[in-house]
């Protein structure tokens, strides 16, 4: 302790405050923001949210009457892990099932389709950039509006149903049958790979020239150059790209809460919370959002920290 | 040397300007693949109503402008101004926080440093679910901010977000600590040296998160949909096109197609402006995240 202290410690031997306020002010001046940011956004929603998953609210009751809140121990996980009637759990694993089945499935197609898309960008033609911009398009497309448009065009009378009529198939409603539902959702995932496929690139074009020279005159082709170079060069993009669409995929709601209308398989479960906490015909109930929001943050946090844990294959240059 | 042998021999040449027409063949092909939902959102909007009654078609019958026309009202100027308003507020703030913050992790040395890196580091893992809801009582019930666009900006001026902070640090970390050692020799302040030297030169990753972050606040739909969402007044563009033309509409002419590709036209035009405008900026600032993320 006396080592980090040192520093304010007054000619005689003393720690001195005044001289720890004096050393530090003018940098902790610059940190006033942040700090209470922390405090307000951050660790008053936190205690908040624990409070209230041990907690019964009734926000029927006003607020001033102070008994909104009533002690309900474990009583909401005691719920969430009971099988059966009264019990959540049979919800809660379907709701976790498709949407872990969503991350796996769209992140290991994202990642593959969208480095293949990249490879194929990263070369030297002409025009090679306005084909860049292109692919990235899509991601462009407001979050809501593509939504909606891939509701348009996989309704019964839309675009696809029209290209399968056209080759003489019957038509099929892709969202609100319950196999194709997910496989659709999936599907629509694709357009997005161009935005992937920039962050690739970026990436890409950091790998030193003369790698490939010097694997050029050791006659390597195309392919060993991609397996050996290319992508052990990218793998801290890699890393970036999965730590953050898991963590992403997992918490997907945009992308699914407006299709809930026409399919169960797109009740995931950030979407489920959110109906604990504001959909009142499913059952207002805020406390269970917050006991549920914290089973999720255990999930999400015991997979970071073995992503971390499992990260030596990541290459971070030269100099870290 | 490889050069001037494959100048030289014809079947090489012919060769290369096979595998040159299959590249482009391929790039184009894939073009059309990706750029097919743009062209159909664009298509839907111009359709006349009675095509939604059966019988849509990849081109439309007539170009009906209906659909913009029947958009363009008051309330989508509301909606349009209070969208602006939050993605501007918001990303000053970006700016701001997330500068201050940065330049004090990455530039300045003193007591508490390392905790509060650590902190910001753990919250950047915690997910967002996690705080949402609590976050929407605090805003109700304490602030009394239920209903208005204050949540989707105020908090983004105390920090700017960790992520944000994080990228800025590690790209102020590039600068050579020797210009501040020369200014502060000079007798400039810490702010002086804040102001005009380090800011200037962290410019470029500041415009990648203004830009990224005014396109995804444009397009936000979760954060809208939690805080506003029962005050018509404070509605942004996004949360309108679900609830007034989107699936949740009353009124059954709103409700076609063609009006809500339209709103969705309208919402692209200025994300399209932005990335042509800064897209060198993006793509440094993608490359930025990819090499120190």
């Amino acid at each position: 302790m006396k080592g980090v202290f040192s520093k304010y410690y007054t000619p005689e031997g003393k720690f001195s405050f005044k001289i720890l306020v004096k050393k530090n002010w003018v940098a902790w001046t610059y940190c006033i923001p942040v700090v209470l940011g922390i405090l307000i956004f951050t660790i008053m929603p936190v205690v908040t949210s624990l409070v209230y998953a041990f907690h019964d609210y009734d926000p029927t009751i006003p607020a001033d009457l102070g008994n909104q809140l009533s002690n309900a121990g474990f009583q909401h996980f005691i719920k969430i892990f009971t099988w059966g009637k009264g019990g959540l759990l049979t919800d809660v694993l379907w709701s976790l099932f498709i949407t872990f089945r969503y991350v796996i499935i769209s992140l290991t197609l994202q990642i593959v389709g969208s480095y293949c898309v990249a490879l194929f960008l990263n070369q030297q033609t002409k025009g090679i950039q306005a084909f860049r911009i292109v692919y990235y398009l899509p991601n462009l497309i407001p979050a809501v509006a593509g939504t909606l448009l891939w509701k348009e065009m996989m309704a019964t009378d839309g675009y696809f149903n029209i290209i399968l009529e056209s080759v003489g198939l019957p038509a099929f409603d892709f969202y609100r049958n319950k196999a194709t539902a997910m496989p659709t959702l999936i599907f629509t995932g694709i357009f997005s790979w161009g935005g992937t496929a920039v962050m690739w690139l970026a990436q890409m074009q950091n790998v030193p020239k003369e790698m490939y020279e010097s694997a050029n005159l050791d006659g390597a082709n195309y392919f060993h150059k991609t397996f050996k170079i290319t992508i052990p060069m990218t793998t801290s993009m890699l890393f970036y790209i999965v730590v953050t669409s898991i963590i992403g995929g997992i918490q997907s709601f945009s992308n699914v809460y407006p299709l809930l209308e026409l399919s169960e398989e797109f009740r995931f479960i950030v979407v489920m919370i959110y109906q604990y906490a504001f959909e009142p015909d499913v059952r207002n109930s805020l406390s269970m959002a917050c006991a549920l929001s914290w089973v999720l943050f255990v999930i999400i946090a015991i997979l970071t920290a073995t992503i971390f844990k499992t990260s030596k294959w990541v290459y971070y240059g030269e100099e870290v | 040397m490889t050069s001037v042998i494959r100048q030289k021999s014809p079947s090489v040449r012919a060769k290369k300007i096979a595998f040159t027409s299959t590249k482009y063949f391929f790039l184009v092909l894939f073009s059309i693949f990706f750029v097919f939902p743009i062209y159909a959102l664009v298509i839907n909007s111009f359709m006349p109503d009675i095509q939604f009654q059966g019988g849509k078609s990849l081109w439309p019958t007539t170009f009906y402008f209906g659909a913009y026309l029947e958009i363009f009202t008051a309330a989508y100027v509301k909606y349009f101004f209070n969208t602006i308003l939050v993605c501007v507020l918001n990303v000053g703030g970006v700016c701001f926080g997330s500068a201050l913050t940065a330049y004090a992790l990455a530039k300045l040395d003193f007591f508490g440093k390392n905790v509060l890196f650590a902190c910001i580091m753990g919250i950047v893992l915690l997910p967002s679910t996690v705080l949402s809801i609590p976050l929407l009582i605090i805003y109700k019930n304490w602030f009394n901010w239920g209903g208005t666009l204050y949540p989707l900006w105020v908090p983004m001026w105390l920090g700017g977000g960790t992520m944000n902070i994080f990228l800025v640090r590690q790209f102020m970390r590039g600068i050579p600590n020797s210009y501040n050692e020369a200014a502060s020799l000079d007798g400039a302040t810490s702010f002086q040296i804040f102001w005009m030297i380090v800011l200037p030169l962290v410019k470029p990753i500041l415009i990648y998160l203004a830009v990224t972050g005014f396109i995804g606040n444009w397009n936000d739909f979760q954060g809208p949909l939690m805080y506003v969402a029962d005050a018509e007044n404070n509605w942004t563009l996004s949360l309108a096109l679900y609830y007034e033309y989107g699936i949740n509409s009353g009124a059954a002419d709103k409700n076609l197609p063609n009006s809500q590709m339209a709103v969705g036209v309208m919402m692209m035009i200025p994300c399209i402006v932005l990335f042509g405008f800064f897209q060198k900026q993006i793509m440094e600032g993608i490359s930025a995240v990819g090499v120190k993320g």
